[in-house]
């Protein structure tokens, strides 16, 4: 049995939300918010480029199947994983669950090629010190983060968490292709310490801070 | 309506909510209640917890309704809602269930005081009880009925609807009436 008292609080709440009630503005389609981050994105990361200036084999290195190969997997996490997070800023994600498995997938190949290269290459892990990658790495991420955070709240998930890793996701292919793009280091060690944990450090932030702003 | 399936009633009202009919988000909230009711009860063991998420998803669906999208659905948009807030109650529930064990335990140990000292013992009962409440729940109450300030005044310092307001100062007397009693 309800206790009756709540019951009655339960009709009042009813009756002050039908109160409160204006029409609405309703969320843009994700599609379209998706679409929209991923033009920013591309100029963001366009004009950001021509400041720092792309890697000078970059025309060598595009006929390097193995450098084109992880370019095209970290740019389509990016975008799978930028999709899916507008479309987690639904409650119900518009039905489209399945699309979570995509970045994941690839996510899970981009550890396994950098596990291998890292396992396969003979490599040592630098002394970490500050570095224009840092820089770089900061500036190819802030306003992709900044806008996709914005998007993302511009909706009510009911996956606080796992939007924020698609975030990150999101937010860290971009700038790892844009950083790969720039800097002409090809070294296993200088990508582990110089151009993938920035976005680690940028991924818990995600998980740990960015998760509760989410919470509504 | 003959014809329509409970959904597609759901859908319509949503539809006409987010215009900004009020008389359709009435009927559409009432008919949301048993079914909301019936889905948290065969998962939450206390019927006190499923009327306060009944009440919390209630209150999320206003929050969010103006992402339910009519080409869509109204269910699995409810459902998702729904599962959220019980998810969400029952992982504050347990973060604070040491907390909750000390309130109690607390409040027993000033059963004689309350009887003997009456008004040191209510007072104190009243400050712990206001103390257990959430931080931004107890200024609300706070502000609007110690202090005295108006719904609107406090949605304008808290930067929240008045409805919110009300609701949550509602809310937090309905907590203070049940540690008091």
């Amino acid at each position: 049995m309800h206790d009756v008292g709540k019951e009655d609080s339960t009709q009042k709440i009813i009756n002050s939300l039908c109160e409160d009630l204006h029409e609405l503005k309703l969320a843009p389609h994700p599609l379209k918010m998706a679409l929209l981050w991923m033009v920013l994105g591309v100029v963001y990361l366009g004009v950001c480029l021509y400041v720092f200036e792309i890697r000078d084999d970059l025309g060598t290195k595009l006929l390097d199947f193995l450098f084109v190969f992880e370019m095209i997997l970290t740019l389509s996490m990016a975008i799978s994983a930028a999709f899916c997070s507008v479309w987690m800023a639904v409650p119900d994600m518009r039905g489209q669950k399945w699309m979570l498995s995509v970045p994941i997938t690839f996510f899970a190949v981009l550890v396994t090629w950098i596990g291998l290269q890292t396992l396969l290459a003979s490599y040592k892990f630098p002394d970490i010190h500050w570095h224009n990658c840092y820089k770089e790495a900061m500036v190819f991420g802030v306003i992709p983060a900044i806008a996709l955070i914005y998007f993302s709240l511009r909706g009510k998930t009911t996956r606080p968490a796992g939007l924020s890793v698609m975030n990150a996701l999101a937010v860290g292919g971009f700038g790892y292709t844009a950083l790969r793009l720039s800097c002409g280091s090809d070294n296993i060690g200088h990508i582990c310490a110089y151009h993938i944990l920035p976005y680690i450090l940028f991924a818990l932030f995600c998980i740990f801070i960015v998760r509760k702003i989410y919470r509504w | 309506m003959t014809g329509q399936s409970q959904e597609d009633i759901w859908k319509d009202w949503a539809i006409k909510a987010q215009k900004g009919d009020k008389k359709a988000y009435n009927a559409l909230l009432n008919d949301l209640l048993p079914f909301i009711r019936g889905r948290l009860s065969g998962t939450l063991a206390n019927p006190d917890w499923v009327e306060d998420v009944t009440q919390e998803v209630l209150i999320s669906v206003h929050k969010s309704l103006y992402t339910y999208a009519s080409d869509r659905p109204f269910k699995p948009w409810l459902m998702s809602i729904i599962n959220f807030r019980k998810t969400d109650f029952l992982r504050k529930y347990y973060k604070n269930k040491k907390l909750r064990e000390d309130v109690n335990n607390h409040e027993k140990t000033y059963d004689g005081n309350v009887t003997e000292l009456a008004h040191l013992g209510e007072l104190k009962d009243i400050e712990s009880a206001l103390g257990s409440l959430p931080k931004k729940q107890r200024k609300i109450f706070t502000l609007m009925k110690v202090e005295g300030y108006s719904a609107q005044e406090v949605s304008d310092e808290m930067g929240m609807s008045v409805s919110a307001v009300k609701v949550s100062a509602h809310r937090a007397a309905n907590k203070l009436k049940e540690r008091l009693e």
